[in-house]
């Protein structure tokens, strides 16, 4: 939890928390949710869509790194929404990675591969992008407009 | 995401509408592997973006896959009516460069039948 976060009331604070199985098709019902309560928080259409975007990409994450498509197992999305922002965390029920690992998708032949590009899309829609230590949860903050 | 393709002469189009996500990414691969088959060792490809507002890293993985693959058969792909956020993203992916942008489909049709 952020200090950002830590500063409002609990009354100021929402959650929203989505349980779903490990399964892409679910993926799409999960950005409409998030887009409703985007477009509630007056985010302009080209902010919903990429932070969208970036929820996909976390959500993909999840299901096919973390949980490698094992439809036992969950991946937990929380909207966390307080005056000042949008937070969502993803969590997977995988064995976590480290994400300084990641190959950075510039390097090389790295340019021509068809996957690694979901961390970098991440950082350049949202206004943070984190994992915890094991890399099980991914956090992605975006400041709400005019905060 | 709906996805139609259709020749104009020897070049295929792809026609795709609505944003491009999530199960959508593989869809288009296995599209884009048809295509390259059909097309044969010189496949010309056209995708026009008309309709779709974004996309997300696996649809730019089905592209990249597309382009690597039909360089390998010495064929082309190009793209149209690239919405600005799709742009935005080719960009900040280093891929702008890989494909060939063109203003409409007669200019595209052209230049990639040559």
């Amino acid at each position: 939890m952020s200090a950002q976060a830590d500063a409002h009331s609990p009354e100021d604070v929402r959650e929203l928390i989505l349980v779903m199985p490990s399964d892409i098709d679910y993926v799409p019902v999960l950005e409409a949710v998030t887009g409703k309560v985007a477009r509630d928080l007056h985010f302009d259409e080209d902010s919903v869509e990429l932070i969208g975007v970036a929820l996909i990409e976390g959500a993909m994450n999840a299901i096919k790194h973390g949980n490698k498509y094992d439809l036992t197992k969950r991946v937990y999305v929380t909207l966390r929404i307080d005056p000042a922002q949008l937070m969502i965390k993803i969590k997977d029920e995988g064995e976590g990675f480290d994400p300084g690992a990641v190959p950075n998708p510039f390097e090389g032949d790295n340019l021509f591969r068809d996957s690694g590009r979901g961390i970098l899309m991440m950082n350049a829609y949202m206004d943070e992008v984190s994992h915890n230590d094991d890399g099980t949860e991914l956090t992605i903050r975006k400041t709400r407009p005019g905060a | 995401m709906e996805l139609t393709f259709r020749k104009n002469g020897v070049v295929i189009i792809f026609n795709l509408k609505g944003n491009i996500i999530g199960p959508d990414g593989l869809k288009l691969r296995e599209a884009f592997q048809k295509a390259i088959e059909l097309g044969g060792d010189t496949v010309r490809i056209l995708v026009n973006l008309e309709g779709t507002g974004m996309m997300d890293s696996s649809a730019l993985g089905a592209l990249v896959n597309a382009y690597t693959h039909i360089q390998q058969k010495k064929g082309r792909i190009g793209i149209m009516n690239a919405s600005a956020n799709i742009e935005k993203l080719l960009s900040l992916a280093k891929l702008a460069q890989l494909f060939e942008q063109f203003p409409d489909e007669e200019a595209a049709v052209e230049s990639l039948s040559s």
